[in-house]
């Protein structure tokens, strides 16, 4: 027995005796049996219960063993079910197959032998057992199916939903990738746009300085002819013409980052002697200057490096000035020249207000200003020591700053001696480990 | 006034900016010279073409309109009447070295200009 569950079995005979005796052969079945004493009986139960097996007498007053066949069989529930005839009479040809044509029937004759019966009925009872636990199984497979293809339905829905989500997320990856690309146009020509700007706005203030500066000249050559200047007057054509230089260097820095910008500053290689440039170099500062002492430390002799002269004086001009400009209360000044193997140092020393730690790492970024410029109402724009930096890279050297707030500046350049090939031959050292020595300091 | 005692030398000044073309006119004069002026290059090769002199210099700007220092050179080389007058380059640019098409010229002096320096290199070529 594949379940434990109890079928129901209908036993239909008009005499209650055989009944019993039925009753008493299929017991050892340990099914359910049903006693129905008339076809009409037998009809009444089957209505009310579920019957598996019917065993039914062929020969009944009123409903005889075929005609019920016939009525149950007409029920959609039972159109199947197991009809086992008890039969006393001779069955003849004809009856078998008006038996076997109202389905799954069989025949016990009389005398029922026990055994017979109950092998008959068990086979029955064991076929409803089958096709019950088919038809669950089957429901279960068709439910099983149906699960299965809503979760595909539902999968292919994802699918769908996941595709459109796909195909919107990629129109508007690509609108991104749009948006982004005219964004870099755009911002590559506003960057042209200002490049040209400081170009153009360069030579365009180039032009009346160039017409100011030469009325001034003309001016002092007429006056010397005459010697008819007095010496106020004459200094004052001399400020003039200082501060009209100032502004011509403001101009030549504010065009040399458009062109570090660009990529397009260029070095003019020659022979110079250090140690003149720089002599003359502080001189000109020094006329410039009331409060500070300036100090040349060098040996008196020419010390010639492979480099561009007037880029290398603006280099000292540069480093000179700010040392003259951020030392407001006076102090000395000392600028100091060591030749070294084939490299050279150049150090510019002040007592002025130094460099707060926490702007020394950005200290030669364009138009960065340290903190403390401010407090001592100091002008400038940032861009002197972007171009120092840049044009002593130009020169395979670097450049270095050390500083202590209050105290006063070093910043130290090293030169190769030689033109180098790269930017960095390895005649000085490394650039990287020098800047944080200084941003240590 | 006329240093050289040569006042009939002539010097032709090209640039396109009126305040420059004014200064340098006064400063040459200044030093003895007469001075033609044009405002661009075309105007140039006209002025030299009709001269019945020719200047012993011309002092060239290189960015002006309708016809640049550059044209004008080429133009000024292929007249074999004012090919040989030497030419000094008057530019705001930093060099004729980092030019995209350089020119041979006599001269090149940087703006914003040393006027006694303009003056010496002058005296050369016209002394």
């Amino acid at each position: 027995m594949s379940t434990s569950e109890q079928i129901n079995i209908l036993m239909v005979d008009d005499q209650p005796a055989k009944l019993l005796s039925y009753e008493t052969i299929l017991s050892d079945l340990g099914e359910n049996l049903i006693r129905a004493n008339s076809g009409r009986e037998a009809l009444d139960q089957l209505l009310k219960t579920d019957i598996a097996v019917i065993l039914m007498d062929v020969s009944m007053p009123e409903i005889d063993g075929f005609e019920l066949a016939e009525l149950i069989r007409q029920h959609p529930r039972y159109q199947k079910t197991a009809i086992i005839f008890v039969s006393a009479v001779h069955l003849t040809d004809f009856d078998q197959l008006k038996g076997y044509a109202a389905g799954a029937v069989d025949y016990v004759s009389v005398p029922v032998i026990p055994e017979i019966l109950r092998a008959k009925v068990s086979v029955f009872a064991e076929l409803y057992r089958k096709t019950q636990q088919l038809e669950r199984l089957n429901r279960e497979l068709e439910q099983r199916v149906e699960e299965r293809t809503a979760e595909l339905n539902q999968r292919a829905d994802e699918l769908q939903r996941l595709n459109v989500e796909l195909a919107r997320s990629n129109q508007e990856r690509q609108a991104l990738l749009e948006r982004e690309r005219a964004a870099r146009a755009e911002a590559e020509v506003a960057v042209q746009l200002r490049e040209q700007f400081l170009a153009i706005a360069s030579h365009e203030l180039k032009t009346p300085l160039t017409a100011l500066i030469g009325y001034a000249q003309i001016f002092q050559m007429r006056a010397q002819r005459a010697r008819d200047l007095s010496e106020r007057d004459a200094q004052s054509l001399e400020r003039i013409l200082a501060q009209a230089d100032r502004l011509h260097r403001m101009i030549n820095a504010l065009l040399d980052v458009s062109r570090i910008e660009q990529g397009r500053l260029r070095l003019e290689h020659g022979m110079l002697d250090l140690t003149a440039l720089a002599r003359r170099t502080v001189a000109e500062i020094q006329a410039m200057s009331s409060q500070q002492r300036f100090d040349v430390q060098s040996l008196d002799v020419p010390l010639w490096i492979a480099g561009d002269a007037l880029r290398l004086e603006q280099v000292l001009y540069n480093l000179l000035g700010n040392a003259m400009k951020y030392s407001p209360r006076g102090g000395a000044i000392t600028l100091s020249i060591t030749a070294q193997d084939n490299t050279v140092r150049v150090a510019v020393r002040d007592e002025g207000i130094g460099i707060p730690a926490r702007d020394l790492p950005h200290l030669f970024e364009r138009f960065y200003r340290a903190s403390n410029v401010s407090a001592d109402n100091i002008s400038g724009v940032g861009i002197g020591l972007y171009v120092v930096q840049e044009i002593v890279r130009l020169h395979g050297g670097t450049v270095t700053v050390e500083s202590q707030e209050g105290r006063g500046s070093t910043f130290t350049i090293c030169l190769p001696r030689e033109r180098t090939l790269s930017n960095n031959g390895g005649a000085c050292p490394d650039y990287a480990a020098l800047s944080s020595q200084s941003v240590a300091q | 006034m006329h240093p050289h005692g040569q006042p009939s030398h002539g010097v032709l000044v090209v640039d396109d900016d009126h305040a420059i073309r004014e200064m340098l006119m006064e400063a040459l004069e200044d030093a003895g010279y007469r001075v033609m002026s044009a405002e661009n290059g075309d105007q140039a090769l006209t002025r030299l073409r009709q001269a019945p002199t020719l200047p012993c210099v011309i002092l060239l700007d290189l960015m002006m309109p309708v016809m640049t220092g550059w044209e004008f050179h080429v133009e000024q080389q292929a007249d074999a009447r004012l090919a040989a007058i030497p030419v000094i380059v008057l530019s705001a640019r930093p060099s004729m070295q980092h030019e995209a098409f350089t020119i041979t010229v006599d001269e090149f002096i940087q703006k914003p200009v040393d006027i006694a320096r303009l003056l010496t290199i002058v005296d050369r070529y016209c002394a």
